[in-house]
């Protein structure tokens, strides 16, 4: 049978049909080009959520934080860490420390959460939690240092708010995502760079004000 | 539809070329072309591609109907590739299954239809895609060069740095086939006036 170059034009607009049907629905409109991207419309749109998750702290106790229970905080920021992280985990723990400071200042430890959670279910034990938030000065209360009981449940918490850790080749590790604010009820509502705390701290105030 | 066998150590490497596409669904394979961005585009894509381009060379007839100069199967392969290369579509196959499968047959397709297509590509049309190919390659390669920041979620910015310099010069290899076929086509036009 002879090629039709009817059929092969029609053949070819839907090929690239196809391409633009696809590509609009990747990038959510032409919008949103990458991975965080698009992560950052799927936040403007409520549509991260944690679901509520036990938690071993450094104290050995159990969280369960945005389980929406009265009494607990109404807003958290939260970040992820591994204990034998060199670099910006380092910076970033100063930026908890004065995080903390600030809320313990205001009188509002008992609205807002900060919680560091390690995603490094191999090596960051009690002990080593412990050690980090000794050397970081994490009162245990305003600021929890904590690890998932199981890669289970750890990866279902990543997966919840699109975070996707990478080994960097040296031993570390590597994530998206700085500091996530999240509602009373595991709703992701900012995502804030590491020098951004300043910002993160007061949308998290307002958010908890709003709550009240 | 199928040619028939001849020599048994090519059909054994055929087979495993053509069984690239399912050996990527499952770990092994996956994960060393896919650990790095710059195998998962340097390595991996080529290999999808060459896995139907194998494939498709024994098809007797293939969509040859309404494929007419080869059009549709050079359509399908740049749409296929410049889709591959967005940032978020090697995140999203890595991150969730039914994406790597629609990769993987996207490209296996794309290469069963231009293994047809090739040969009856006019020289024109051949240098047009080529050209096109070459630029867009070339565009992203600068573009995965000039941000600093990371643009997948799931590799780290060395190994990006080190695609973008491979995409490049991927552009300016298949801007110099585009060439070398369009000097092609003029001496043919020479030889032809001419004799």
């Amino acid at each position: 049978m002879p090629a039709s170059l009817g059929a092969t034009l029609a053949a070819c607009l839907l090929a690239l049909a196809a391409l633009v049907v696809a590509t609009h629905a990747l990038t959510l409109g032409f919008e949103a080009w990458t991975y965080e991207e698009r992560r950052a419309v799927d936040l403007q749109q409520g549509r991260i959520a944690a679901l509520p998750l036990p938690l071993q702290s450094s104290r050995g106790e159990s969280l369960e934080p945005w389980a929406g229970a009265p009494g607990l905080p109404r807003a958290y920021l939260l970040d992820f860490i591994y204990t034998s992280c060199p670099g910006v985990c380092q910076a970033l723990g100063s930026e908890f420390a004065r995080m903390q400071a600030s809320l313990q200042e205001a009188g509002l430890t008992s609205s807002v959460r900060l919680l560091s959670v390690s995603f490094d279910l191999e090596r960051d034990h009690q002990a080593a939690l412990a050690a980090y938030a000794r050397q970081h000065h994490a009162d245990g209360q305003t600021w929890a240092v904590a690890v998932p009981r199981s890669q289970r449940e750890l990866d279902r918490l990543l997966g919840d708010l699109q975070v996707v850790v990478v080994p960097d080749g040296a031993g570390g590790f590597v994530h998206n995502g700085a500091i996530h604010l999240l509602d009373a009820r595991g709703t992701l509502r900012g995502l804030f760079a590491y020098d951004e705390w300043e910002r993160a701290l007061a949308a998290a105030r307002t958010l908890a004000q709003a709550a009240r | 539809m199928i040619a028939p066998r001849r020599h048994t150590a090519a059909t054994a490497a055929r087979w495993v070329l053509e069984a690239v596409p399912i050996l990527l669904l499952f770990d092994p394979l996956r994960h060393v072309l896919e650990s790095r961005m710059l195998f998962h585009m340097m390595v991996e894509f080529p290999l999808l591609l060459a896995a139907g381009w194998s494939f498709g060379k024994r098809l007797r007839r293939g969509a040859d109907a309404i494929d007419a100069h080869g059009l549709l199967g050079i359509t399908l392969a740049s749409a296929v590739a410049a889709f591959w290369m967005i940032p978020a579509a090697l995140d999203a196959s890595l991150l969730w299954m039914p994406v790597q499968v629609a990769k993987l047959a996207t490209w296996w397709l794309a290469g069963s239809l231009l293994a047809r297509s090739w040969p009856r590509l006019s020289v024109e049309t051949m240098v047009f895609f080529l050209g096109n190919l070459a630029w867009m390659v070339a565009t992203v390669g600068f573009l995965y060069e000039s941000t600093g920041s990371r643009l997948c979620v799931n590799y780290l910015v060395d190994d990006q740095q080190l695609t973008s310099y491979a995409l490049v010069a991927l552009g300016v290899l298949l801007g110099s086939l585009a060439v070398f076929y369009a000097l092609q086509g003029a001496q043919a036009v020479d030889l032809g006036s001419s004799g």
